[in-house]
């Protein structure tokens, strides 16, 4: 098998996005927005509290946290789910079947263009804040090479894993044809299981432990705590392998999950 | 090359009832009915045919199609496309076949069509030099330059469908589904695309199927017919037999100076044929007539003796009509 068509799919895609670029734009001031008001927030939380850490984690990491949340979401994030649901739901699934490509290929290529022209376009302003935020916390968070190495393959199999998760769901969504329900649900759980609104720290300790087992702090949560070294070196590699295990696991699952979809397909329209 | 042999589709449909109440019912105890799409269909097409398959909307020409492409997987029976199982190999299939389905597109709609068929050359690994000559016989017959370079939601519906049926041919298919190409085009259109449709057919030997509402397509370009009806084939045979044995009813019209007054006499005069019906409103008068029995020159001499004829024309019964009595009937004797 060769991979030629699907890099054509990743720079179709790349393009597409390229000629959307207002929308990205648009994007960006949401998350910077998004960002903003998380950090006013926490602000206010940290000058209502007597302490100046809550659980470990002091007001200036906490930005740290949240900036790195969000341009790791960035980076990690795929979405197969709209793709999948609208080439569901009016039968466009068709045009793709006809072609002698893999489906779940071409979908995973596309969303990388995607997510490629959106990092390539974020990424720069967003170092610069994390960079700067970096020299004006006097605590300083030391971000080594190393770190920023692990950083990177953990993102990797983050996006893997966020990927393949929603790639099931899109499926589920195809078995129960209730689209915007489980749409709805997995953008919270996603969310909340996966640190993005609060670090998983501020569970409570058994529920903290059990959401670390679970492949949503796999995408997003793991890594970032990996950058800010809030993980030791013996559970880091635990982690990693945890990682990897669920990536594994769960491309196995979708693979199946996908290959029962296509036998039981209907296409609607036309 | 193709061989369907005893094929059916069954969809299940959950049937949900009316309002509210309905709708929470259905929720916790949907109603299952089997619907048959195509039930026991069997038909053999040779390399190089031109096929039209026709019936009404519903009749389950798309879902013979989305089997044959291998889309959806038989409920039961065989198919057998060059050899290849469509359903059990997908992409080996995919390989070989090029598909139109005139209510949809294959084109990246946000981007610039040529790079669609960069695309496209990449899926089907089509080597540079076959690339640059099939694009420039695109060109020839379906003029695609005018707006290689324009993103494809920017193209009016005819160009679209031109680029689509080219997108379709560029790694040179050995069968080709058309489903439902011309729809919604102008006259124009549809006759350049026939024509691409037939050169390709010459030129490459192409196999080709066609499913259509538009007669004029089928009498255009295909020899052999397959009619069907509520998930069966009712008919499949050729074109030109069909249309002796349902097209031998020819319509006389005729604009008379005076008002027609003599049914009676017309009707005696013309007994000998059992399918003769004569409508008359004033001065206009429409004769139908059975082209074995009466000849057109026996109706204008009467005719013309008894009246002065200002204006006559004569038409034979279009494709569309014999389909029409066709699904009306049923059944088929040729």
């Amino acid at each position: 098998m060769t991979l030629r068509p699907y890099f054509a799919f990743f720079k179709a895609y790349f393009l597409v996005y390229l000629a959307y670029r207002v929308q990205v734009i648009l994007w960006f001031f949401t998350n910077a927005l998004e960002i903003a008001f998380a950090m006013l927030l926490w602000a206010a939380i940290y000058a209502s509290s007597s302490a100046t850490s809550l659980y470990g984690f002091t007001l200036v990491d906490m930005l740290l946290y949240q900036l790195l949340m969000t341009l790791t979401y960035s980076l990690t994030d795929m979405n197969p789910i709209d793709a999948l649901l609208d080439d569901f739901n009016d039968g466009k699934i068709a045009m793709s079947l006809i072609k002698p490509v893999n489906y779940e290929l071409q979908i995973f290529f596309q969303n990388l263009g995607a997510n490629a022209f959106r990092n390539v376009v974020l990424l720069l302003p967003m170092l610069a804040i994390i960079i700067g935020s970096q020299l004006l916390s006097k605590a300083g968070v030391v971000i080594s090479l190393m770190s920023i190495l692990i950083f990177i393959v953990s993102v990797i199999m983050g996006l893997l894993i966020n990927y393949f998760v929603k790639f099931i769901f899109s499926n589920l969504i195809f078995y129960t044809e209730a689209s915007f329900g489980l749409w709805q649900l997995q953008a919270i759980v996603i969310s909340l299981l996966a640190g993005g609104i609060v670090p998983l720290h501020f569970f409570p300790e058994v529920i903290g432990n059990i959401l670390r087992l679970l492949p949503f702090a796999y995408i997003q949560y793991i890594p970032v705590m990996s950058l800010m070294g809030r993980i030791g070196a013996n559970e880091l590699s635990l982690a990693l392998w945890i990682q990897l295990g669920w990536v594994i696991v769960l491309g196995l699952a979708a693979n199946l999950v996908w290959r029962h979809s296509i036998k039981n397909m209907k296409v609607n329209g036309g | 090359m193709i061989q369907v042999s005893h094929v059916s589709k069954d969809f299940i449909k959950y049937e949900k009832g009316k309002g509210l109440k309905g709708l929470i019912q259905g929720f916790f105890n949907a109603k299952k009915t089997i619907y048959h799409a195509v039930s026991d269909i069997s038909f053999e097409i040779q390399k190089g045919e031109m096929v039209g398959y026709i019936g009404a909307n519903g009749a389950g020409k798309s879902t013979t199609i989305k089997m044959l492409t291998g889309i959806l997987t038989p409920t039961g029976g065989e198919i057998k496309v060059n050899g290849i199982v469509p359903h059990q190999d997908r992409k080996a299939n995919a390989k070989t076949i090029g598909v139109v389905f005139g209510q949809r597109t294959q084109l990246w709609w946000d981007l610039p069509l040529v790079e669609s068929f960069s695309v496209l050359k990449e899926i089907y690994q089509v080597s540079d030099d076959d690339f640059n000559e099939r694009m420039a016989f695109f060109n020839d017959v379906l003029h695609l330059n005018e707006f290689i370079s324009s993103p494809v939601r920017t193209l009016s519906l005819g160009q679209r469908m031109r680029a689509d049926i080219a997108a379709s041919l560029l790694h040179n298919p050995q069968v080709l589904y058309l489903d439902e190409p011309t729809i919604g085009l102008d006259v124009q259109a549809k006759q350049a695309m026939r024509l691409a449709i037939k050169k390709m057919n010459e030129t490459f030997k192409t196999t080709v199927i066609l499913t259509t509402h538009d007669m004029d397509d089928i009498e255009d370009l295909c020899s052999r017919i397959m009619i069907l009806d509520h998930g069966k084939i009712i008919y499949d045979g050729n074109l030109q037999k069909i249309k002796d044995t349902y097209g031998i009813i020819k319509t006389l019209t005729l604009t008379l100076s005076t008002p027609f007054e003599h049914h009676a006499e017309f009707i005696t005069s013309f007994s000998s044929d059992h399918d003769i019906t004569i409508e008359s409103n004033l001065t206009q008068v429409c004769i139908k007539f059975n082209k074995h029995h009466t000849k057109v020159s026996q109706l204008t001499a009467w005719m013309m003796h008894h009246y002065e004829v200002l204006d006559m024309s004569i038409a034979d019964t279009d494709i569309e009509d014999i389909v029409a009595s066709i699904y009306e009937a049923k059944v088929v004797n040729v």
